[in-house]
């Protein structure tokens, strides 16, 4: 009885032994199977690093570089307290953010956690060779995107973000994976899906401390495509600085082949901040800032043209044979119709003007009388002739069309007729009129060639193939009359009583026109257009300063000490 | 004592070849858990293991000659040394792995506390058959406890938790086949568990920590419970068929801590399968069963007892070793008898066959 009893329990304890071991083994199966695999094999990532953007010359205007990270392996730290007392120390960040950090961000006690990123390198190398006092506490090297002019290049360029969960999904296929950085403006985002580098990895077979057992795979990481920019590095950064503290825009422009050489918006930002989450701060003051410095002005500002308009209505009145280079009207300093009264911007009145002396000393007076000539239907037709009220097509996109209005569009958007007072005030670039620096610019080049409309763009080679120059448009014109116009154009900056002598650089012969834009509050803005040199010209530029003031002096300064760094620290005006 | 002459002369040769079976499993296994330790060092512990084999067949068959009966008149005072020695080591004893349970002679170390097993049972056995029915008056109990509880006490000192419990079963298995009374074993048994919640605070932090993380091994996964989860993942992960010799991730990358002696079952299960676990389960079923069958068909007092001891220590320590390392039991180490590596526990459990073998060969013939 008692060694049935006995035997009985022994029984039950091996059969509940084997039902344990038949569960793990064969009903659990899957489950241990995977967790066996995760403990042994570690995917190591390589990301692919993006492609370098170069400059016309080869410089390198965005690159890589090495960052150091300083992380905390958790399972290897031995003093808590003092690890992160040093730390603190040593970061000089409070030692509460630490403990924050690591809390938020542990995962795993062998999962390395970012402290602090992208250190400075002496940082890095000091708390390297204290590597014995502090165990667990790595420096770990990182390759980052390097926007080498930081805010002085950045509108072109554009700047970097990580990928977002919509965008994940949709681009998925293309190889774009959770942590990635996308190009979120510019040349990175244009360009993209060439620049993005090809992420490999090594699978590895790892015992229980970590150790490399065996390689059971891998790929290669593949860096993007490299590309080349129309920019000149040089010219870009030094017509950065010369908009820096105003709120301004600067485009130069080879008018044969529509080549950015520099564009510039200022206030700027800088992407190199966008690269490292722990600089969301200011991030954020860039999109709040209310002088809008993420805004690409060159082309996304749209402005009233004011007088740089006048040389269009020139050409239109010499094409359409309403006027020719000699018509003269005399300027008393101001212009009636009806009771109303537009002033001349000299008080005192130019006196008679020729067309050249109008675009010379920019008079009012000449160009209302020639405006009313045109009428309004006609200063709009050369308007959108020469390039105006649309996109230029720039490869970068999301540019503003500006606006050229006229009396159907009147009627067809406010139900109001056309007042002859507008036809007054649009001949000399006012009222509804609207374009964007980049517009202007093209028109530049559309007077430079002599009827040729360049298409703007800022790729010249994606890696080693040369990107094909978009054909210019060819816009139907009588030579005779641009000639006229630019020998005009000439004058402005040449002649002693020209608007434009502030541009005057030695040994060059430039053609511009100067231009003051009412602006809503504020002083006006300035304009200054032009292109040089002028008698083969290969530099069409316009620069444009918010609330510059009066008569062009601010926009003037700036485009001529660009021109005389061009010419004497390029080979742009060679 | 008068010994019976005429004996049946039986040898129960089925047992000795399941032994031998297992063993011979057990050294494969030995050599592919160790087999990175091999590579690194050239020491070969399947070796060792082999000659440790070769001394417990000798000692074995030396003490299946001698004859149990004769070894059982020397029952007290062969313990008695065995305590002395439990005592001595505890001094002088060699420190491993944070215990110190290895007594050293000359460049042989062995485990006083595995041979206490033996000796324990052979003194019990003989007090059970001097007091015959006397053993029904609970005064008779006390002399057994005793005899228990100083070496669990010093077995707990060394710490080694696992060998000081496999007392407990035995005791009672001996004390309940010699026909002591179920009513007082039964009060024993109530007070003991109603002690058990005192027994906590004699516990070391890493034997409280065993059993907190028993109830939950996530706990501290990279701590106390890391063994046991890292065990069922390798059992786990081997499947019907297994992962097969020497290629067990788990084995061979040392995620297993302990994986030959303590822990080697998960290496059968990892790189066996299921059906190498249930056919090494299976053997031990068998072994088992025989040594029981010996038992129950020994009319002699001092031969049924101590085969009973004898089945109920490799019951124990083959139920509480797999259990354990299938995470159905709380981590208390002990040894899967022939196959986990360590000599003196081997020779303990070859000595203990040969035992058995002399208990079957000198039943008495009516």
């Amino acid at each position: 009885m008692r060694s049935r009893i006995y035997s009985t329990i022994i029984n039950i304890a091996f059969l509940v032994i084997l039902s344990g071991i038949f569960y793990l083994q064969v009903l659990r199966w899957p489950l241990y199977n995977t967790l066996a695999k995760k403990n042994h094999v570690r995917l190591i990532p390589f990301p692919g690093l993006r492609g370098t953007i170069y400059d016309r010359n080869g410089l390198a205007i965005v690159d890589n570089r090495l960052s150091f990270d300083v992380v905390i392996i958790p399972q290897e730290v031995e003093n808590t307290d003092k690890t992160y007392g040093t730390l603190a120390q040593v970061l000089g960040m409070p030692r509460s953010r630490i403990e924050s950090i690591v809390k938020k961000e542990y995962t795993a006690p062998f999962a390395p956690i970012t402290v602090s990123g992208d250190v400075d390198k002496d940082l890095a190398f000091s708390l390297e060779e204290q590597k014995q006092r502090l165990p667990g506490v790595l420096v770990l090297p990182r390759t980052i995107r390097w926007y080498v002019y930081g805010e002085r290049a950045s509108h072109i360029i554009g700047y970097l973000s990580l990928i977002n969960k919509k965008e994940l999904e949709e681009l998925q296929d293309y190889g774009y994976s959770v942590s990635d950085l996308i190009g979120r403006s510019g040349i990175e985002k244009a360009y993209d899906r060439y620049l993005k580098g090809e992420d490999g990895g090594m699978q590895l077979e790892v015992d229980a401390s970590g150790r490399l057992v065996k390689i059971l795979g891998s790929k290669n990481q593949k860096k993007g495509t490299d590309i080349t920019l129309t920019v000149d590095a040089k010219l870009q950064a030094y017509t950065a600085d010369c908009l820096e503290g105003k709120r301004a825009s600067a485009v130069f422009m080879d008018p044969r082949n529509g080549e950015i050489l520099a564009m510039a918006s200022s206030p700027s930002f800088d992407p190199n901040i966008f690269i490292e989450p722990g600089k969301n701060d200011a991030a954020v003051r860039y999109v709040n800032s209310s002088a809008r410095p993420m805004l690409n002005r060159a082309i996304n500002g749209q402005y009233p043209p004011g007088s740089i308009f006048k040389v269009i209505l020139a050409l239109a009145a010499l094409e359409t044979k309403n006027a020719t280079i000699h018509t003269t009207y005399v300027c008393p300093g101001r212009y009636y119709l009806g009771r109303s009264e537009f002033d001349c911007w000299k008080l005192e009145g130019h006196g008679p003007q020729d067309m050249r002396d109008a675009i010379t000393h920019s008079c009012n007076v000449y160009f209302y009388n020639l405006g009313r000539k045109l009428g309004p239907d006609t200063i709009s037709e050369y308007a959108q002739k020469v390039g105006l009220n649309k996109p230029t097509g720039i490869d970068i996109g999301g540019e503003s069309g500006g606006l050229i209005p006229n009396p159907a569009w009147k009627k067809a958007r406010r139900g109001q007729n056309w007042y002859e007072g507008e036809t007054v005030n649009f001949s000399i670039g006012q009222g509804d009129v609207l374009v964007t620096p980049l517009q202007m610019a093209q028109v530049a080049s559309v007077f430079a060639m002599e009827g040729a409309a360049p298409r703007p763009h800022l790729i010249k080679k994606i890696g080693d193939s040369e990107v094909a120059v978009p054909k210019s448009r060819i816009i139907p014109m009588s030579k005779d009359a641009v000639r006229a116009v630019k020998s005009a154009m000439v004058n402005v900056v040449s002649s002693d009583t020209g608007t434009g002598q502030r541009a005057r650089v030695e040994g060059l012969k430039i053609a511009a026109k100067t231009g003051t834009a009412q602006a809503p509050n504020g002083e006006p803005h300035a304009w200054f257009m032009g292109f040089a040199p002028a008698d083969d010209p290969k530099a069409a530029f316009i620069v444009m300063v918010e609330n510059g003031g009066h008569g062009g002096v601010a926009a003037a300064d700036i485009a001529g000490k660009v021109l005389k760094f061009a010419k004497e620290n390029t080979d742009i005006l060679k | 004592m008068k010994y019976e002459m005429r004996t049946k002369g039986e040898f129960d040769y089925g047992l000795v070849a399941i032994v031998g079976v297992i063993i011979l499993m057990g050294l494969f296994v030995i050599y592919s858990a160790s087999y990175q330790k091999y590579v690194l060092s050239g020491t070969n512990l399947s070796l060792r293991q082999l000659q440790s084999g070769i001394i417990g067949i000798i000692i074995a068959a030396a003490v299946f000659k001698v004859g149990y009966q004769r070894i059982i008149d020397f029952g007290y005072y062969i313990f008695g040394i065995n305590v002395v020695l439990l005592l001595l080591v505890l001094f002088v004893g060699d420190m491993r792995y944070g215990a110190r349970r290895w007594m050293e002679i000359g460049s042989f170390a062995f485990q006083p506390s595995e041979f206490a097993k033996i000796t324990f049972i052979f003194a019990l056995a003989k007090y059970l058959g001097d007091v015959k029915d006397g053993i029904e008056r609970p005064k008779a109990l006390i002399a057994p406890f005793a005899m228990a509880l100083v070496p669990m006490l010093l077995i707990f000192k060394e710490p080694d938790l696992g060998t000081a419990l496999v007392f407990v079963p035995v005791l009672f298995t001996m004390l309940l086949i010699a026909g002591a009374r179920l009513k007082y074993l039964m009060i024993l048994i109530g007070s003991g568990l109603a002690c058990a919640p005192f027994l906590w605070f004699f516990l070391k932090e890493y034997q409280r920590n065993r059993l907190m993380v028993f109830i939950n091994p996530n706990l501290d996964p990279l701590g106390a419970g890391y063994t046991i989860i890292q065990s069922k993942i390798a059992i786990g992960s081997g499947g019907i068929i297994g992962k097969g010799w020497l290629a067990g991730t788990q084995n061979q990358l040392n995620f297993l801590p302990e994986h030959h002696t303590d822990f080697i079952f998960s290496v059968v299960g990892e790189e066996w399968g299921f059906i190498g676990s249930a056919v090494l389960l299976f053997l031990f079923y068998k072994l088992v069963e025989k040594g029981l069958r010996i038992a129950e068909t020994t009319s002699d007092i001092y031969g049924k007892t101590l085969a009973y001891g004898i089945v109920t220590v490799f019951a124990m320590h083959i139920i509480v070793n797999i259990g354990m390392v299938c995470g159905l039991m709380p981590v208390v180490g002990i040894p899967l008898p022939f196959v986990s590596y360590g000599g003196s526990f081997l020779i303990m459990s070859m000595v203990s066959i040969g035992i058995l073998e002399n208990i079957k060969n000198k039943r008495k013939v009516f």
